[in-house]
């Protein structure tokens, strides 16, 4: 064999080895990644990210596999030659809170032209069932306007809204808007990035996938409120978790709200029916696994199940065996009395991971048993999701039964309590949910955060301002258990508040100041709020400091009598700061007959160690003389008032009021804008805001001391009253705060 | 050419043969299939005897973060079937034992590999680095950012210091508020300030920042002392106590106890945030106790922030620090227990506790209560519903009960013509514990029930007082009227009415009726209580049965006239609210059976109450005896006299 030939064969079979090892290896790699996970490579430093390491998940990751892939590179280049989304953006990294210096703000872009034809064009009745985009984008637009929070100068703006609707980013939608992508890139504060930029979506992607961050928008580094979040998708405390709302949901609260009506049957802890469910099921593609699934639970007895085939318009085309006896059986409960006599309902992934089967089941309240592993709830950045819902796992599907059989009555109770709650305070209304959204965010920026018990325990979030404080304590609603013990003196005597109006002069203020005076100790700290006709010129300081002695701190505001022409009003408190007791005991003098005698000042102090006994026993609740009942007269049409003896007690009259500090506070804060300014506008409302104000906050009726005096009922009295009652509600934004009492407090004799 | 080919062949049977090698190396490193969970353990019991659990612990002295599978989240990668659901909402838990993988160089990776796979790794930070197959291993670490901790799968850890004593806390009483001054307002022991710190440094002055650097001599001691700018020389951590405010930056956040170290002396921490993930934060809220500064530039402002917090909200904090380090961070034991509790409240998400809870002081141990009120209605219930009477009798008098039974059908409205009392739906005698059969409900033994009222009868076998609260399923209303057989003296119609009335107002409560046994002569911290007649929400029934120990129980049935003081501690304890009191006690008092030595019974049975509860839950201030009469708006005519001759409260209309 000649050498050449020899070199050539080693060669060929050296070549061929070659050829051969380098198969066989790409062969190994090709198929051992799909059998056996490997060591991955190392990366040195944390901050390498996380998202740009090749995936090596099981082929059991079932629910990872396909979720968010195309869009979670950062290196990925996209159409708009920015990254599409940045996953490793945190608050810290990718918002930028020098804007924000002024203070929290939110500036909506003004909507694109010719977009309110194209919303018309397509709103015929099935879109409208699908729960397309349009009327909800706008109902979260109104709400974002509606909140103090809005600002219409971008210079000036934390957060910056678009005005297109972007909540349907499912290409295949009618309601889909194919140009947003360029209209937000080319929004003036855009800048390419996003920064300070808050997205609603309520669907992304599209079928057969439905990926979750497909939302033709390079969101970037733009903060996203969407719905149907994954937990490995949100960039936690830089995304937001938001409700899937339906496109019917109102923009404000309805009739009732807070004082939503209590559980009938809270006796029985259980319902007649313990898990319920009925919805569709899609046989095929994503979603349908659970859904499919669900007939193996039923036993026709206390688990009902129904789903149906019908999905689609050929739904034919994909059903199985079992479609004919679903689709018979699906007939046969109704809807609502399903979820209103159930203890649990089922609250299974749709397509995406939410459904709005979530917030109709809280409606009702029954308590959610969330079958869509992986979802983020809604706002679960400040919600605590575990005393309200029930997280199964669609992997121990078959053993739901048992689970909800193991959880004991107490929680059950405890469980629709706190749904019926998180509802009524958050998600009844389209402006709550924007509201939540708000608050969260804001809370991000300043350095005082709602600690989760205001957001877990009524009266939720919404109605308590962190600026008043962040403890407990200080505030009429949170038992004291569990957590530190409250400081006991502020709890034992009274800040008074004297308005001494028109008609109010010296000697007047003088007997009341007597009667302050004499309580062993129970006044604290007195403020007078001079506004008399009769006398322009108070008193002057050194009579007032002589008068109530050393122990009582006393301060005088108004003087220069009714100068500017505004009335003297109720809701003028001092700053809320600078009052030092936790009961505030708010007295119109001018509406006491003078001159009062030694004799009735002992029956004033009776009436105020009253009032405070009866208030410290009830903190939250307004305690004063006289009271009135709101009902709705049919025949004026309107709400009216009426004080006669055999009805009940809505809300406050009289001269004498005692509150929480708390509410002092809230009268003068934003929160209260819109209701001081109707009580302003309408004579005599200025006491009744007191009691609406109160009710809307807890719920809960004013209490009642004494009996009543038939001279109040006169019908001038109330005239001028009743005109308020509507403008007031609609200033708090609720139908009717106001709730009855039917008890009286009277001194044991 | 055969030559050639055989060399061909050679090398197809050499590269095979490599290749095999290959895929045995490559197959080597693969898991083994994870055990087959079939019994539990419980935690606590440290035997030795394992079956299969459902989470295994393996202690690891240093990991690399990139081995993990950053795509895990609890509901993908944590084998659930190995949780059973058995009694108890409990997971079991198995450790390995640590001799048998800890190697001192922590080198010898097959040793890993060969054991089971780890779904659970303890890590403490270190500068080992070892590879190890544990893509879907949970990992606890105390080094987390918000880019590489897996949200519901990784636990973030505290770093604890190595070496110091476990428990600085030991004598604090849960109910003291320390609102004292301290010397210093900030204290920064930072590796290195950077210019906005030193800036506040000038702008606060040497006494009110302290700057603790390390000191430069004698580098033994540095762990324990730390030196001030001018030199002196402080015990650390200790001197963090003379501080209101302690300083931690993100970079002491990883590798470094000082946010622990300010924890443990009240020195509230202001956070100078990056992405850090807070140590068990999904049990912790920081907010409650922590300042977090967003940006660098903030520190800048710090001190006009510092300045606003109110020396009662600085107590609040502290406290809440000490409740926090006393029940988490104390010791290793309790850090162990703490990632356990979040591990099991995973598994059983609707047993778990509130935030509210787990923030709170550790609960007696042993009592099962729940420490949130249960019940939280705000608005008046509607009286649609009425309320079910309860009357128990033990075989007293017949005729008195048969009174009882007819004052409680009276009319509420006196002399009206009303054929049956409003709201009253069923009353239901517990026949308790006697021999006799109760006389049959027909025939005219019993008297006879207004139309829409219905009597029913139930017969229990002991004769135990406890039984009165037991929430029978013949109790289908949530209102119920506990009644003892001869208590047909507290029975006035309308104060009946205005009773039922004051509790649709304050279903969360119980509300009285009549006497009073007040202990409040011998206990003066103790609020009066109520005994006999009380309206109170079935669910109370329901808890006092359930959650209060049986020891409790049978102590209360052994010693009588006791089951209404442990009702009123209970529901105080719960919500922290005291009872309502309807009617005139001066009058009514004497109904209190004569003969019995009631104080002395009642102190007694309060002092075990409070030892089984913790507290009787009725000393603090907000727990309020309501003095006053609740009069319904309907029958409210009884003080016009008293303010009859006020004419001051009338309106004087001037306008």
């Amino acid at each position: 064999m000649p050498v050449n030939q020899l070199i050539r064969g080693r060669r060929r079979s050296l070549a061929t080895a070659l050829l051969l090892g380098i198969c066989l290896v790409a062969a190994t790699h090709l198929i051992l990644p799909i059998l056996s996970p490997l060591p991955q490579p190392a990366y040195t430093g944390q901050d390498a990210v996380p998202s740009s390491l090749p995936d090596y998940a099981q082929p059991d990751d079932l629910h990872t596999a396909h979720l968010g892939r195309r869009y979670l590179s950062n290196d990925q280049p996209s159409p708009w030659g920015h990254p599409v989304m940045d996953m490793s953006c945190s608050m810290h990294t990718c918002f930028n809170f020098s804007r924000c210096r002024q203070g929290f703000t939110v500036y909506v872009y003004p909507k694109p032209t010719g977009e309110g034809d194209g919303v018309l064009g397509s709103d015929d009745e099935s879109n409208a069932e699908l729960g397309g985009g349009g009327e909800t984008y706008d109902k979260i637009l109104r709400a974002i306007r509606l909140s103090p929070y809005y600002t219409d100068d971008p210079e000036k703006a934390c957060i910056f809204v678009p005005g297109i609707d972007t909540l349907d980013r499912d290409s295949l939608s009618p309601r889909f808007k194919a140009k947003a992508a360029a209209v937000i890139t080319g929004y003036s504060h855009w800048h390419g990035r996003g920064e300070n930029h808050l997205i609603f979506n309520l669907y992304a992607g599209t079928w057969p996938n439905y990926y979750e961050h497909e939302l033709g928008i390079p969101t970037n580094r733009a903060i996203l409120a969407k719905a149907s979040f994954s937990t490995t998708n949100i960039r936690s405390l830089f995304d937001l978790s938001f409700p899937l709302v339906h496109s019917q949901h109102p923009l404000s609260a309805p009739a009732q709200t807070v004082a939503a009506s209590p559980e009938p049957y809270l006796a029985k802890a259980r319902r007649p029916i313990l898990l319920s469910f009925k919805g569709k099921r899609y046989v095929i593609g994503s979603g349908s696994a659970s859904r499919n699934s669900l007939y193996h639970l039923d036993n026709g007895k206390d688990i009902l199940l129904f789903t149906t085939c019908k999905h689609g318009d050929n739904w034919r085309r994909y059903s199985d065996s079992r479609c004919a006896l679903d689709n018979a059986r699906y007939g046969m409960w109704d809807y609502d009395n399903l979820l209103h006599n159930s203890t649990f309902c089922l609250v299974p992934r749709g397509r995406r991971l939410g459904s709005y089967r979530f917030l109709e089941v809280l409606q009702a309240g029954c308590i959610p048993v969330v079958l869509s592993n992986d979802w983020e709830l809604p706002f679960s950045e400040v919600i605590d999701w575990r005393r309200a819902a029930v997280w199964a796992d669609e992997r121990q599907l078959l053993q739901l039964p048992d689970i909800v059989r193991s959880i004991p009555d107490w929680r059950v109770i405890q469980m629709r309590q706190q749904c019926r709650f998180l509802y009524s305070a958050y998600f009844s209304s389209v402006q709550s949910i924007v509201r939540v959204t708000l608050e969260i965010l804001a809370d991000r920026i300043s350095y005082l955060r709602r600690p989760g018990l205001f957001w877990n325990s009524r009266p939720g979030g919404l109605l308590v301002r962190p600026q008043f404080s962040l403890n407990p304590c200080y505030y009429p609603f949170y038992g004291p258990r569990p957590g530190p013990p409250c400081p006991a003196g502020r709890v034992e005597h009274v800040t008074a508040v004297l308005f001494c109006g028109p008609g109010c002069h010296n000697s007047l203020l003088l007997g009341v100041l007597r009667s302050l005076t004499g309580n062993g100790g129970l006044v604290r700290q007195i403020f007078v709020v001079w506004r008399s006709s009769l006398s322009p010129m108070p008193p002057s300081m050194s009579t007032l400091r002589r008068l109530v002695g050393n122990k009582i701190r006393i301060a005088l505001s108004g003087g220069g009598g009714s100068a500017d022409g505004n009335p003297l009003s109720l809701i003028e408190m001092p700053d809320w700061s600078l009052i030092s007791q936790d009961a505030v005991l708010l007295i119109n003098a001018s509406a006491l007959s003078a001159p009062i005698p030694q004799h009735w000042q002992q029956q004033l102090q009776q009436l105020y160690r009253l009032a405070f006994s009866v208030w410290r026993a009830q903190t939250d609740r307004a305690v004063g003389l006289q009271g009135g009942l709101h009902f709705y007269d049919d025949f004026q049409e309107r709400w009216s008032l009426t004080t006669a003896p055999a009805s009940g007690v809505s809300c406050l009259l009289g001269p004498v009021l005692m509150l929480h500090r708390y509410y002092a506070y809230l009268m003068s804060s934003p929160f209260a804008e819109r209701l001081r300014r109707v009580a302003s506008v309408f004579d005599g409302c200025d006491l009744l805001a007191w009691s609406f104000l109160v009710s809307h906050v807890t719920g809960r009726p004013p209490a009642q001391l004494l009996e009543h005096r038939t001279a109040w009922a006169q019908p001038e009295f109330l005239g001028s009253r009743q005109l308020c009652l509507q403008p007031l509600a609609n200033a708090l934004g609720s139908a009717m705060p106001l709730t009855v009492s039917r008890a009286r407090m009277d001194p044991v004799s | 050419m055969a030559e050639s080919t055989r060399t061909m062949l050679g090398t197809v049977a050499i590269v095979t043969l490599l290749w095999l090698a290959y895929l045995a190396w490559l197959v080597s490193q693969r898991v083994p299939p994870p055990p087959v969970g079939s019994t539990r353990l419980v935690l606590d019991t440290g035997s030795d005897e394992v079956n299969t659990p459902s989470v295994v612990i393996h202690p690891v002295p240093g990991f690399n973060f990139s081995l993990r599978n950053m795509k895990c989240t609890y509901h993908t990668c944590f084998d659930i079937d190995a949780c059973r659901l058995v009694g108890e909402h409990r997971i079991g838990v198995y450790i390995y034992p640590r001799r048998r993988y800890y190697t001192p160089g922590g080198h010898r990776l097959f040793q890993f590999r060969k054991a089971y796979p780890v779904r659970v790794a303890l890590v403490r930070p270190g500068p080992t680095i070892i590879r190890l197959p544990l893509s879907k291993a949970m990992v606890a670490s105390a080094s987390f950012t918000e880019r590489t901790y897996r949200s519901t799968f990784d636990i973030a850890l505290p770093t604890l210091a190595a070496g110091r004593p476990d428990d600085q806390t030991e004598s604090f009483s849960d109910d003291s508020l320390d609102s004292t001054e301290r010397p210093v307002l900030l204290a920064s022991a930072p590796p290195s300030a950077p210019e906005p710190v030193k800036r506040l440094r000038r702008s606060l002055g040497d006494r009110r920042f302290l700057q603790l650097n390390f000191c430069p001599s004698a580098s033994a001691a540095t762990e324990e002392s730390r030196c001030a700018r001018n030199g002196t020389r402080y015990a650390y951590p200790d001197v963090l106590s003379k501080a209101t405010f302690c300083l931690v930056f993100y970079t002491q956040l990883t590798g470094s106890a000082a946010l622990l170290d300010a924890v443990s002396r009240q020195c509230i921490p202001v956070i100078l945030t990056n992405t850090n993930v807070f140590p068990f934060h999904e049990l912790i809220e920081w907010n409650r106790f922590s300042i977090r500064l967003n940006r660098e530039a903030d520190v800048g402002s710090l001190f006009r922030m510092l300045t606003k917090f109110s020396r009662q909200y600085v107590a609040f904090m502290r406290y809440q620090m000490r409740v926090i380090y006393k029940r988490y961070f104390a010791s290793p034991a309790a850090v162990a227990l703490a990632v356990l509790q979040i591990l099991n409240d995973r598994v059983f998400p609707y047993m778990a506790p509130s935030m509210q809870e787990s923030n709170g002081p550790q609960s007696v141990a042993g009592l099962p209560v729940s420490p949130s009120p249960p019940l939280f209605h705000t608005a008046p219930l509607n009286s649609n519903q009425g309320y079910t009477a309860v009357v128990l009798t033990r075989g007293g008098s017949f005729s008195k009960l048969i009174r009882t039974l007819a004052s409680l059908v009276t009319s509420g409205a006196t002399g009206s013509a009303s054929p049956r009392p409003p709201h009253l739906r069923k009353i239901l005698i517990v026949w308790n514990g006697l021999t006799e059969a109760p006389p049959p409900l027909l025939g005219g033994h019993w008297p006879a029930m207004p139309p829409g009222v219905g009597l029913e009868i139930v017969q229990t076998g002991d004769d135990r007082l406890t039984n009165r609260f037991f929430p029978y399923d013949q109790i289908e209303t949530d209102a119920v009227l506990s009644l003892l057989d001869d208590d047909v003296d507290v029975l006035v119609p309308s104060e009946v009415l205005l009773a039922y009335h004051v509790w649709l107002e304050n279903p969360d409560r119980l509300v009285g009726l009549g006497a009073d046994s007040s202990s409040g002569g011998q206990q003066p911290s103790v609020s009066p209580l109520l005994a006999g007649a009380a309206f109170y929400h079935k669910q109370y029934g329901a808890l006092f049965h359930d959650t209060l120990p049986t020891e409790l129980l049978d102590y209360i049935d052994s010693i009588g006239d006791c089951e209404h003081f442990a009702m009123n501690c209970m529901v105080a304890n719960l919500t922290g609210r005291g009872a309502v009191k309807i009617g005139q006690p001066s009058l009514k008092s004497v109904a209190a059976g004569p003969g019995r030595d009631r104080t002395a019974l009642a102190a007694d049975c309060l002092s075990e109450i409070g030892r089984y509860l913790g507290s009787v839950g009725l000393e603090s201030p907000r727990r309020v005896w309501m003095a006053f009469k609740a009069d319904p708006v309907l029958y409210g005519t009884a003080y016009a006299n008293w303010t009859a001759n006020a004419d001051f409260l009338g309106f004087n209309s001037v306008t």
